[in-house]
């Protein structure tokens, strides 16, 4: 269940292992958190 | 959220005040805003919207709509509302900004837009709260008074943003029906908006953005690895087979078999680059060998050439000794002919200037005769002053002179010292300074002279000074001798204003009695009315006493007349009568009509006794007032208030009288003051000016008396001339002439000496040089050209005989053998040796090419090595990067055939989809009698857009049906499910709100509601029958 308070890069993770079956490795984390950091920078640059 | 209580004023079509007991509608669980288009049920949601974040429900509408058109211009439109959530309860008042009329002249005003919010400490509170219109009260307390103030903690306390609240709670009109039956696209555009989880899709678009960024850094490094390969394979020179070779491992990034292929190339390229440097070495050691044997050869052939050369230098010196020889004897001749020349060219030079000096001196002479005679008698007269001397050149020994003889001129005192040119001399000077020294004694006598005229002015002029100065004195006598009389005349009038002020004190005091007399006289007449006013008083209130007395009496008398029946009253059976003691009482006295009662005599008792103190006051008053007017009279005496005010202005007029004689005292002793300084100070003045006489008098019979014994020196020291100035002008002019007549018989004799000097030394040299005579020398002296050319010759024939020697002593030059044979024989191996050191370094040139050749391919190919290597490293980094990263975005954007082809914002919303889908069937198990159910469609109705689509079960017929299949009320009851069952989502994420508001405007009543009564709540009714209700009427809570 995602919930609301959940932390974002720990959604995305919980997404990969649900498409995947296997949790991501951490080159595929530092993927995602370089994806949503700059997405935050964009949002707060708004 | 608990809606407690609404107020509007002027907002919308609501111009008046409208209130809505929200509390009172909500307690029945549910109620319908209901009435015709245009009522106001929108501009209820829209005041509520407003109250709670300054702004409409709608995003396109504008905040200025919320005003009434129907509202008064000079009053604002209020919007107060009572709410209630988890962390209290408030109320917010919101006032728009609007154009008011002016309270005073035309035109408008901009009244600013306001807002207000309260906490309320308690339910209990709110009652009175809303019954008060002003706000505030005990227990209320204002937490922000600014609009912003007010949205920020508005915001915090119900937790949503406006866009929240407006997307969610109150769901925009006729969005039900479309939210059902959108594609998974649209409806994760909705969620995504509600749900604020655009985040998700904007990481899917990063990512993708990354994965496009990756495949553009692979590519760039692949073509940067091809770019250096061809750098490499160009570098190395490789074979076309080779270059394909290294180019499909590249292609196919195999790149451990690109690099031991490449460094093998490398290898082979670097070995032969060491074969051809050792060649170029040997070459070069050959062509040094070839170059040494060809410098002897050129060296053997260059002494040759040099002894050949020497040889013919040698002869040449040989033939040109003789006039060498020569030259050397006319230059040393010169050499002793040129001093000895010099010194005859002086003496010549001199005896010329002697001459000069003499005829100078002859006409100077002359011209000075004529004016002083005895000056140039003082020369030698027996000589002419106009000869010359003889030739110098015909007789050089000889030097002009003048003073031969003994002098004999008319001057006696001065011939002894003139016999010789220096005795002439010093007696011209004598002269000379006899003249001067006369004319600097007449400085004086002429400075003397010329100022005689002014100092018998400046004489003549102080003399009438003194004569008025003197008339001045017998003025200032003339004035001191009356001012004694003056004096005395102050005195006099200073005593005489003393005596008269001497009286003031008794003037005054005579004042004073004559106003205390004039205020007495008026007083009494004053007084004189009081009595009579008090005597009438005192009359009047002994009349009223006696009235009083009377009148009490007769209430007395009449009491008493009346007494039996009075005691009659209070007669009882078997009670003893206090008069007669009797125990019956057959007959008791009847009271009369007029009977008087005790209280009645008693009251007048009372008046009776306050008139006769009023009486006895009035008297005393009386009495008191003509006691004080007996003292007034006695006070005034004889006079009338005429008389008394005669007597007052003549005691003032005496008073005044003093005080004037007083102040002309006081000014007589100031100016008797001022006088008498005055004669102190003429007395000085007068005192000062017979001093200044005097001496005055003295100075200027003693200028005169210098005067005239400076008139007698000045005649005395004229003598015949017109003026001293004239004589000592001579005396100057004489000094002058000698002192010139001096200076050129000196400059003569200078010369004559000089000449004399000039020849002796000429005749030393000519003896010492050993030349005959003077022409001989001059001959022996060369021109300068000559001189010159000879020089150089000498100087010539010194190189050349030192080059000479030098020559012969060079290295190997005198065993050479210098013979046409031998040179020859020199040329030849030179020529044989030259052949042989250009083979060898066309060889070295060669070997040392093909070294430089073979090396720089090795080193480009070592430095392309190296970037191929890098080039290599960087693919293969970045190759590796990007593969996560094109991964990472395929499977975030549903792309990868790897796992589940879900994107991830559709797999966020996925969740609360079910969770939205859950609350609806809850809501919808109730609309529909449990007949329908949603389901979230996991199939595939779209490729990667998949996950977020609705299905409907239908338990009647057990089939799954698409939301478009259903009818219009089998769509609304779904819908509208739907549409609570996210309200309840997102109010739970947001704070648990609870109210669930919903607008639809299909209205069909068009009567206007009545804004002032609490809207009516259909209790009872349920959800079912209220969905119904309001598929057809209004709105639902």
């Amino acid at each position: 269940m995602v919930r609301r308070e959940q932390n974002p890069l720990e959604v995305m993770d919980e997404f990969l292992a649900h498409v995947t079956g296997a949790a991501p490795t951490t080159a595929e984390h530092e993927v995602l958190d370089r994806a949503y950091t700059a997405v935050r920078r964009q949002q707060e640059a708004s | 959220m608990k809606l407690h209580h609404l107020r509007l004023t002027g907002i919308g079509p609501f111009a008046g005040t409208a209130e809505i007991d929200l509390a009172a509608l909500g307690a029945s669980g549910m109620f319908l805003l209901e009435g015709p288009t245009g009522s106001g049920k929108s501009t209820i949601l829209d005041a509520i919207v407003y109250a709670l974040y300054g702004q409409v429900a709608g995003v396109a509408t504008s905040a200025d709509r919320i005003r009434s058109q129907f509202a008064a211009p000079t009053e604002p439109s209020i919007v107060d509302l009572v709410f209630e959530v988890p962390s209290g309860i408030y109320r917010v008042r919101r006032q728009p900004e609007f154009q008011r009329l002016k309270r005073r002249g035309t035109g408008t005003t901009k009244e600013q837009a306001k807002a207000l919010l309260w906490r309320i400490g308690s339910p209990q509170l709110i009652a009175g709260v809303v019954a008060d219109t002003a706000g505030g009260g005990a227990g209320v307390e204002v937490i922000a008074s600014r609009i912003d103030e007010v949205g920020r903690e508005i915001q915090r306390a119900v937790g949503l943003s406006r866009d929240q609240f407006t997307q969610t709670v109150l769901l925009p009109q006729n969005e039900f029906a479309r939210f059902l039956r959108a594609g998974t696209g649209e409806r994760q555009a909705v969620l995504q908006r509600v749900f604020g989880t655009e985040t998700y899709a904007q990481v899917e678009k990063q990512l993708e953005e990354m994965r496009k960024q990756a495949k553009r850094e692979v590519d760039a490094a692949q073509q940067t690895l091809g770019t250096a390969l061809a750098r490499f394979t160009e570098a190395t020179a490789l074979e076309d087979e080779q270059v394909t070779a290294l180019q499909e491992h590249a292609t196919a990034l195999r790149l451990e078999p690109l690099a031991v292929r490449a460094e093998e190339h490398l290898a082979a390229v670097t070995s032969r680059a060491e074969e051809t440097r050792d060649a170029a070495q040997k070459a070069g050691a050959q062509e040094q060998a070839a170059r040494t044997a060809a410098e002897a050869a050129t060296l053997a052939r260059r002494r040759i050439d040099r002894r050949r050369e020497l040889d013919a230098l040698a002869t040449r010196l040989e033939t040109e000794k003789p006039a060498a020889a020569q030259a050397h004897t006319a230059l040393q001749r010169d050499e002793a002919a040129r001093p000895v020349a010099e010194l005859l060219r002086r003496r010549d030079l001199a005896s010329s200037t002697a001459e000069e000096t003499i005829a100078a001196l002859a006409a100077l002479a002359t011209e000075t005769r004529a004016a002083h005679p005895q000056l140039v008698e003082l020369l030698d007269p027996a000589r002419d002053l106009d000869a010359t001397t003889s030739d110098a050149d015909a007789d050089a020994d000889e030097a002009p002179a003048l003073f031969a003889a003994p002098h004999d001129g008319a001057d006696a005192e001065a011939a002894p010292a003139a016999a010789t040119p220096d005795g002439a001399s010093e007696t011209l000077t004598a002269a000379a300074e006899e003249a001067t020294g006369a004319a600097g004694a007449l400085r004086e006598l002429v400075e003397l002279e010329s100022g005689l005229p002014a100092r018998e002015k400046q004489l003549s002029a102080r003399r009438e000074a003194l004569s008025t100065q003197q008339k001045q004195l017998d003025a200032a006598v003339t004035q001191l001798a009356a001012r004694p009389a003056q004096r005395t005349a102050l005195l006099e009038q200073r005593d005489a204003a003393r005596t008269a002020a001497a009286g003031l004190g008794d003037a005054r005091a005579a004042h004073r009695t004559a106003q205390e007399v004039q205020r007495a006289t008026t007083a009494a007449v004053a007084q004189e009315k009081t009595v009579e006013t008090a005597r009438t008083a005192a009359e009047d209130t002994l009349r009223t006493a006696k009235q009083h007395a009377e009148a009490e009496a007769e209430l007395r008398r009449r009491r008493f007349a009346g007494i039996a029946a009075e005691l009659a009253a209070d007669l009882e059976d078997e009670a003893a009568c206090p008069v007669c003691g009797a125990l019956e009482h057959p007959h008791p006295a009847d009271p009369a009509d007029d009977a008087v009662s005790p209280e009645q005599v008693e009251a007048a008792e009372t008046q009776r006794q306050q008139a006769e103190q009023a009486q006895a006051r009035s008297e005393q008053a009386h009495a008191l007032a003509r006691q004080q007017l007996q003292q007034l009279r006695e006070n005034a005496g004889d006079h009338t208030p005429e008389s008394a005010q005669v007597a007052v202005t003549k005691a003032k007029q005496a008073v005044e009288a003093a005080l004037t004689a007083e102040q002309q005292a006081a000014a007589l002793e100031k100016r008797i003051s001022a006088h008498e300084e005055e004669t102190q100070q003429l007395t000085a003045a007068k005192e000062r000016t017979a001093l200044t006489v005097e001496r005055e008098r003295t100075a200027i019979d003693e200028a005169a008396r210098t005067l005239e014994a400076d008139r007698a020196k000045v005649a005395e020291a004229r003598g015949d001339d017109a003026s001293i100035a004239d004589r000592r002008r001579a005396h100057s002019a004489r000094a002058r002439a000698a002192t010139t007549l001096c200076e050129a018989l000196r400059r003569r004799i200078d010369a004559e000496q000089r000449a004399a000097d000039a020849a002796a030394e000429a005749d030393r040299a000519l003896t010492d040089s050993g030349f005959a005579t003077a022409e001989a020398v001059r001959a022996a002296v060369l021109p300068a050209e000559e001189r010159t050319r000879l020089q150089k010759l000498a100087q010539a024939r010194a190189i050349d005989e030192s080059r000479l020697a030098d020559g012969l002593a060079e290295d190997g030059i005198t065993a050479t053998v210098a013979t046409d044979e031998s040179r020859e024989q020199a040329e030849a191996a030179l020529a044989a040796a030259g052949q042989t050191l250009t083979a060898a370094q066309a060889a070295a040139r060669e070997a040392a090419g093909l070294a430089a050749r073979t090396e720089g391919i090795a080193e480009r190919g070592r430095t392309a090595r190296a970037a191929l290597e890098k080039a290599s490293a960087q693919v293969r980094a970045v190759s590796e990067s990007a593969g996560v990263t094109v991964r990472v975005a395929d499977l975030a954007t549903g792309r990868s055939a790897d796992g589940e082809r879900v994107q991830l914002s559709t797999y966020v919303l996925m969740w609360r989809l079910d969770a939205v889908i859950d609350a609806a069937n809850s809501r919808l198990a109730l609309f529909s009698g449990s007949d329908l159910e949603l389901l979230r469609d996991t199939g595939a109705r779209g490729a990667r857009k998949t996950g977020l689509d609705l299905l409907v079960l239908d338990r009647r017929t057990d089939q799954v049906r698409v939301p478009e299949t259903l009818s219009g009320g089998e769509t609304f009851f779904v819908s509208l499910a739907l549409a609570l069952g996210l309200a309840d989502i997102v109010m739970g994420e947001a704070g648990e709100c609870g109210w669930r508001p919903s607008s639809s405007t299909r209205a069909s009543d068009p009567s206007t509601p009545r804004p002032s009564r609490p809207w009516s709540a259909r209790s009872g009714a349920s959800p079912r029958a209220a969905a119904r209700s309001a598929s057809s009427a209004t709105s639902a809570t």
